[in-house]
């Protein structure tokens, strides 16, 4: 990972006035669009704003897809910048699961509530209230990164 | 002021949670959460006044605001918990006072839509429009709120002191 670490984007994210800050913001607005736009969608289907029609929500998916593009660069970005500290720690794995899981049950209640047209059932609104904790957790291990790393950098004469 | 917002935070017991093990970075992830809660309700209703998504009835949609209003309050007392637990480290920053302008922005503007626009909005249903005036107010509302995120998440690199600025002195 040293040679990463001293790659010239790698060490401008680090160094530069704007690489890092720039880099955590694009993150932050990313998630709020991600993770926002699949509140939006759970919260109709646990039965909030019953009148807004369930079908039409997805059409903010391409705003959501958007973010997600965003927050996946920014993170990439954020990884290239500080390869070891998150690559050792199973809290960035346990993150990567985490999204995966919600974008699944995300997917699954989109096909069901909204392609198939069936009626939101008990378990439906159950499986929203998963996947808004599943964004929780995708939150909370994100913050945790900050908190848990062992390794910061591999070497330190940059 | 520093003083007094410190001993706030220490007599609540807030400075105590702040300051435990795992403390600081719960409460910062209320705090994303609830800001997820306001750009996914607000946010969105926002974006539908400006006219993504026009088949959305605006009178339907307008009942997920509360909810957006349920995660500022939220974020209202997450962020109260980490400026009165290090108020030295906000006072005086720049990320932190710009901060502040978006949200009094922010506030001032749904202030006004709330009081002078909201009559047209709020019976307004699927393919219709709100007027050109109203739609400045939904985009300085979504501006704000991405400035209060953007400047909210600069806080952590413009601590004092600090040369970041030309107020900074």
């Amino acid at each position: 990972m040293a040679w990463l670490e001293a790659a010239s984007f790698s060490v401008w994210v680090r160094e530069s006035v704007v690489g890092f800050p720039l880099t955590i913001s694009l993150h932050a607005l990313g998630m709020a669009f991600l993770v926002g736009v699949h509140f939006a969608l759970d919260l109709r289907i646990i039965g909030f704003a019953p009148k807004l029609p369930v079908h039409l929500i997805i059409r903010f998916y391409p705003l959501m897809w958007a973010s997600f593009i965003v927050a996946l660069l920014s993170g990439l970005t954020l990884l290239l910048a500080y390869p070891a500290k998150g690559l050792t720690n199973y809290v960035f794995y346990l993150k990567m699961l985490l999204i995966a899981a919600a974008f699944i049950v995300g997917r699954f209640l989109t096909q069901k509530v909204v392609k198939q047209e069936l009626e939101i059932s008990k378990n439906h609104k159950m499986l929203a209230l998963v996947s808004i904790a599943l964004w929780v957790s995708v939150i909370v291990a994100g913050r945790l990164l900050a908190y848990t790393y062992t390794i910061l950098l591999t070497t330190d004469y940059y | 002021m520093e003083e007094a917002l410190l001993s706030f935070s220490q007599n609540t017991g807030i400075y105590s949670i702040m300051g435990s093990r795992w403390g600081w970075p719960i409460i910062e992830s209320l705090h994303f959460f609830g800001l997820c809660l306001l750009i996914g309700t607000v946010g969105l209703f926002d974006l539908r006044m400006l006219g993504f998504v026009k088949a959305i009835p605006l009178s339907g949609m307008h009942k997920l605001v509360p909810i957006g209003v349920a995660g500022y309050f939220l974020n209202a007392i997450t962020g109260t918990m980490f400026f009165t637990s290090a108020p030295d480290q906000y006072l005086y920053n720049p990320a932190f006072q710009t901060k502040l302008i978006f949200m009094a922005g922010a506030g001032i503007n749904m202030l006004f839509f709330y009081s002078v626009c909201f009559k047209e909005v709020k019976n307004l249903g699927a393919n219709q429009q709100v007027s050109q005036p109203v739609k400045i107010i939904a985009g300085v509302s979504l501006l704000c709120w991405l400035g209060v995120i953007s400047a909210g998440r600069l806080i952590t690199f413009y601590r004092p002191p600090a040369y970041w600025c030309f107020w900074c002195g």
